[in-house]
């Protein structure tokens, strides 16, 4: 139990043994949401429900049990196997790390490497690939396979969840999570949606992705049931799914808002449907405020958030009422947060209409990064406080605006890429590049490429990033303009002279 | 450039594959064609053929064959393969 007292036998230096307490862990999320073993957790695409006692039941199996304070490659999709198991992990005090279920199998095996998990949660479609590895339990078109990884690793009583930043390209970096994290973020979330068990999402992000967790975990605490299916807004099933499950909110990632602009979401007639909210980078100012005065027009409620995987997911929304006013703006802190801006020296500037990088405090702020199995032994690095590496002002009412980014990474459909990760890449294949661009559209200006080079780089990207090649330009250009000591000027690369290649 | 070439090139240029690929290709056969891939290809055959499509038929356009058929509805006229 993620609540209880644990006690360790220490041996004094005159050779007494005491008794005390080691460590307190907070209440996990999994005892928040309680044991009424008849609620149903998730209507399902099928028709069929999923009870809260089934998922109780799959971390009481004795395969699960085992998994207890161990590393768990979690490759969970957004369907009843996927959900029931993350969620039996997390009640068997597992720890999880969220995967993409399509991560090729190399990709696997570095981060295998890298933490040594003791088992793997997976989609029997991708059994094949694991030939070796026996099966410990099967369930809902999944199985929980056994790694046999021989040596017992430290692991932090306070650990609770791993999660990556990068999508689906399979970086060793981690986010590493609290029960106390999970927690914090699903009660305030909670809070400023005012989420009822009457609320009804639908799973629209992955489950990997911190935003989709948050989805999950708030409306789990809420005692909303929610619908599942991993269909996407281009297939007809989905739609017709939100109105036989009664869906009331929408999740979605900028470019989510493109796809119902395209579908006209105008003229879709969704009755049940009350909240849509918007997260996961910066979304056109014109193509918010289209939503927003959409939403009002037809007494929806239409959240702009801001957000981070190192804090659980989400630090800010703009309240529905500012949405038009303010379209663009990320609003304030959640309940239990605070920002502030610093300047370049680290000093608070408190002045109104002043950019400086936004700190974030709160208790859904990450214990901190992992990169190996050693790391998971760490406790809490960050010590509440984030700085979120992003520029923002603060109007004259405190709602904060963010106005450009002092790292040099971007997100592409939600996830983080980072710039110079990109550009070593390339230097690796030999190309003189460097990489651009804003949320959504990722810049590559390649020195002295052909239209050919350009999209080779391209489609290597497209394969590598796991992305849509809508996402990238190649442009060509002579030379990358350099500061005298020989650094990148990244702010003149967009007034280059350049071709488009791919 | 024949009806079936425009079809073709909007789909091998949003999708960076070769012509020999698009046969029996379906939404969600390759990680190109993903939602994202999905709005792309939309916006290119819009663009490629000057139409504009319908809710239903931007959701029913589950692939390669299956587009054809919601093009005639357009009075595009997909030629048969070579």
């Amino acid at each position: 139990m993620a609540g209880q007292v644990r006690l360790r036998r220490l041996q004094a230096a005159d050779g007494t043994l005491t008794m005390m307490t080691a460590h307190e862990t907070s209440p996990g999320l999994m005892d928040a949401i309680g044991a009424e073993e008849g609620r149903a957790l998730f209507h399902c695409d099928d028709g069929s429900q999923m009870a809260l006692g089934e998922v109780l039941a799959l971390a009481k199996n004795a395969a699960f049990a085992q998994t207890r304070r161990r590393v768990v490659f979690c490759f969970s999709e957004n369907d009843p196997g996927g959900l029931a198991g993350y969620l039996g992990l997390l009640k068997a005090e597992a720890v999880p790390a969220m995967l993409s279920p399509t991560l090729p199998l190399d990709a696997i095996g570095t981060l295998r490497k890298a933490y040594q998990p003791d088992f793997l949660w997976l989609p029997e479609k991708r059994l094949a690939e694991f030939e070796g590895l026996p099966i410990v339990h099967a369930q809902w078109g999944y199985a929980l396979l056994s790694t046999k990884a021989s040596s017992s690793k430290e692991i932090h009583a306070d650990l609770a969840l791993l999660l990556t930043t990068s999508g689906s390209t399979g970086s060793p970096k981690f986010v590493r999570l609290s029960h106390r994290n999970l927690l914090a973020n699903a009660e305030a979330i909670r809070t400023y949606l005012s989420l009822t068990p009457a609320d009804r999402p639908v799973t629209t992000l992955p489950l990997g992705y911190s935003y989709g967790l948050s989805v999950l975990h708030s409306h789990l605490l809420a005692g909303s049931t929610i619908a599942l299916t991993g269909r996407t807004f281009f297939d007809r099933g989905f739609w017709d799914f939100i109105n036989q499950a009664r869906v009331t909110s929408l999740a979605g990632v900028p470019y989510h808002y493109e796809m119902l602009k395209k579908l006209r979401f105008a003229k879709m007639d969704l009755p049940a449907l009350n909240t849509l909210t918007q997260a996961g980078g910066r979304m056109e100012p014109a193509l918010t405020r289209e939503f927003a005065q959409l939403c009002a027009a037809r007494n929806i409620r239409f959240f702009s958030m801001y957000g981070q995987t190192e804090a659980t997911a989400r630090m800010a929304y703009l309240a529905p009422e500012k949405a038009i006013e303010k379209a663009g703006s990320i609003g304030r802190a959640i309940p239990g947060g605070a920002f502030s801006l610093i300047d370049g020296d680290g000093l608070r500037i408190n002045s109104s209409g002043c950019a400086g990088e936004l700190v974030y405090e709160g208790a859904n702020v990450c214990l901190g990064y992992a990169e190996t199995a050693a790391d998971l032994a760490l406790g809490d690095v960050f010590g509440g406080v984030l700085r979120t590496g992003d520029l923002a002002m603060r109007d004259e009412d405190g709602d904060y605006t963010i106005v450009g980014r002092l790292k040099r990474f971007l997100k592409l459909f939600g996830y983080r890429v980072n710039l110079a990760d990109i550009e070593a890449s390339l230097a690796a294949e030999g190309h003189d590049a460097a990489c651009a661009g804003r949320d959504d559209l990722l810049e590559v200006y390649l020195v002295g490429g052909t239209a050919e080079g350009g999209k080779a780089v391209k489609s290597r990207l497209v394969l590598q990033m796991k992305i849509a090649p809508q996402a990238i330009k190649v442009f060509g250009v002579d030379a990358l303009p350099r500061s005298d000591a020989g650094k990148i000027r990244y702010g003149a690369l967009e007034t280059l002279a350049r071709e488009i290649l791919a | 450039m024949s009806n079936r070439d425009t079809y073709n090139t909007a789909f091998t240029e949003t999708f960076m594959i070769e012509t020999k690929d698009l046969p029996g290709l379906k939404y969600q056969d390759i990680s190109a064609w993903d939602s994202v891939g999905h709005m792309a290809l939309m916006a290119a055959l819009e663009e490629a053929f000057g139409i504009e499509m319908d809710i239903d038929d931007i959701i029913e356009f589950s692939g390669y064959e299956a587009g054809q058929a919601i093009l005639t509805k357009y009075n595009i006229a997909i030629e048969p393969a070579v």
